[in-house]
């Protein structure tokens, strides 16, 4: 596929006529650079569903703020515009794809949980912004499923096939992974150059030249996500961990032991959230 | 969505069973349609406004499920193992399994070891 006329269609994701309606609205403001914190909230606080949302998320064990948040407008405050729009996309996005896409809402819960737990052993100012955005890392793959559904259906038959990463056998099929189309519509979405190379840069998180730390614990989350079997990203194996990464983090052995029995906890104690809605 | 791209849920492969024998070794989520009478709840069932409507330790009766049925919940914790769990040597043979093509690789012996050394840990 010709990677231009591929941008565009993806970038162009939210005219698809199959799009679930509160997903366009969402996009439409989060699409909108010059939305301040007061009609974002706005927006949100009209719309109880998403309101409750945005409320569970925070006040859950997977971002873990001691205290309850209990409006928009101090979510807002706290977590600043960009987290609270990333969670509101994430989340929303999940929703939406609940059904068939529980083991990637699953794997995606896992990362920002572990890169949460991550950027503050590596003492990380704002950890949150970590966090959604590996909360986020994998949305390529949902664009790309929405956008060519039966391309993706070739892509998961190919990966079974050869035996090889789901990643490989979307090179093959649109000669881009979700790594890029993922970036495309962060950019479109306008989040900050930060998520985006995140986003861009979660495989190969060396060339991430704005926030290579960030990049690398979204990495190296990813990694160890998989590595305990939490959650599907599309993968029966364990993808290897970017060397320089692993060596930019330092992680020492208890470090890393740390980190598996602080995301054990987390993510047993997020229960709720791994089940989607309809809990109370 | 028709096709399930990534559905497959995790709690058959995961940490999750580690942690299900660690920390509270008999609590498991039982779908709401799965709830049968005698099943004990682990864990308190509140309303929104955090009042407790079903205390830690209540047995289910019919009335009490049927009940359960119209709130708006998906699933309760419930005492009890589960008969899903698995054994220690299923965990490890599952994770060989994930780790199979990548352990040889730069630093992937040092993540396997420390998951290795967690399930063995938790099943002494």
């Amino acid at each position: 596929m010709d990677p231009k006329l591929l941008r565009a269609q993806i970038e162009r994701i939210d005219t698809l006529p199959t799009m679930p309606g509160i997903l366009k609205k969402l996009l439409a403001v989060i699409e909108n650079p010059k939305i301040s914190l007061t009609e974002i909230g706005n927006f949100i606080s009209n719309d109880p569903v998403l309101t409750t949302r945005v409320l569970k998320m925070v006040n859950s064990p997977i971002y873990g703020f001691p205290g309850r948040i209990s409006s928009v407008q101090q979510a807002l405050i706290l977590l600043g515009l960009n987290v609270v729009r990333g969670l509101l996309l994430g989340v929303s996005v999940f929703e939406v794809m609940q059904k068939s896409m529980q083991g990637l809402w699953e794997h995606s819960l896992g990362c920002a949980v572990t890169s949460r737990i991550l950027a503050k052993k590596k003492n990380i100012p704002e950890p949150e912004e970590i966090s959604v955005s590996a909360l986020l890392h994998d949305i390529g793959k949902v664009v790309l499923i929405l956008r060519f559904k039966e391309d993706y259906e070739r892509v998961v038959k190919e990966a079974e096939a050869k035996d090889i990463l789901i990643m490989d056998a979307e090179k093959e099929v649109f000669g881009i992974t979700h790594a890029e189309s993922g970036a495309w519509v962060a950019k479109k979405w306008n989040f900050p150059l930060s998520l985006v190379e995140v986003i861009e840069y979660h495989h190969k998180p060396s060339l991430s030249k704005t926030v290579p730390i960030q990049s690398a614990i979204v990495h190296l989350s990813d990694i160890l996500t998989r590595s305990v079997g939490f959650g599907f990203a599309g993968d029966n194996y364990v993808p290897q961990v970017s060397p320089a990464a692993w060596e930019l983090l330092n992680l020492s052995d208890a470090d890393l032991r740390e980190t598996i029995d602080e995301m054990d906890h987390t993510l047993h104690e997020a229960g709720d959230f791994l089940i989607g809605d309809g809990s109370a | 969505m028709s096709k399930n791209f990534f559905g497959k849920p995790s709690f058959s492969c995961c940490s999750y069973d580690i942690i299900k024998h660690q920390r509270s070794d008999t609590v498991q989520r039982i779908p709401l349609s799965e709830l049968k009478v005698g099943m004990v709840v682990a864990r308190a069932i509140t309303n929104e406004s955090g009042m407790v409507l079903l205390s830690e330790g209540t047995a289910l009766t019919e009335s009490l499920i049927v009940r359960l049925g119209r709130m708006d919940l998906s699933h309760i914790f419930i005492r009890g193992a589960s008969s899903s769990d698995k054994s220690k040597a299923e965990l490890l043979s599952e994770l060989d399994h994930r780790f199979k093509k990548t352990e040889k690789e730069p630093y992937m012996h040092i993540i396997k070891g420390v998951i290795k050394a967690r399930i063995e840990e938790v099943y002494q």
